[in-house]
């Protein structure tokens, strides 16, 4: 499901939209067992694209960092046990300007969140590209 | 591929280095 939403989320996004200002960030994250650097190092090639820069945060920093801002509580990141919440399976837009990371200007996801739309690719390549269409450039 | 440390320096340098193009951000796992 994961490497799902990153190809319809990712890929499929950086397929659609041709302006080479786009810019992608994958921020792989181990969820599952088989969630290794290796496996992160395969993933980061398999959506090699000059447009994307790719991450292992295999401490889960970026995660952590991005749940408050979110809004993401433990119960909605099947985290265990009494372990700080986290962000995963979520996708993040930024129009031109934003310097925070921690606030875009719309994101989606594939929790149990409430408060954000889940993940249609259709939808979120819509909005995306209305970002690149109409903020000035 | 890049490793994430703990200041997340190398990433939120790089986002604000590019604060004048639409990004998107996509924090998931690998397999």
């Amino acid at each position: 499901m994961c490497l799902e939403g990153a190809s319809r989320a990712g890929a499929e996004l950086l397929g659609a939209v041709a302006d080479q200002r786009l810019r992608a960030y994958f921020v792989w994250v181990p969820m599952l067992p088989s969630d290794d650097q290796k496996a992160a190092d395969a993933a980061s090639r398999r959506f090699a694209e000059p447009r994307a820069t790719h991450y292992w945060d295999g401490e889960r920093h970026l995660a952590r960092h991005m749940a408050p801002a979110l809004g993401i509580a433990a119960r909605e990141s099947i985290t265990i046990g009494d372990a700080p919440e986290f962000a995963w399976d979520v996708y993040l837009a930024y129009g031109r300007g934003t310097k925070r990371i921690e606030q875009p200007d719309f994101w989606v996801h594939q929790l149990g969140v409430k408060h954000a739309p889940r993940l249609d690719a259709g939808e979120w390549r819509r909005r995306v590209g209305q970002l690149v269409d109409v903020t000035p450039g | 591929m890049y490793t994430l440390g703990d200041n997340l320096r190398h990433l939120l340098d790089n986002f604000a280095a590019n604060a004048g193009s639409v990004r998107i951000l996509l924090l998931t796992s690998p397999t």
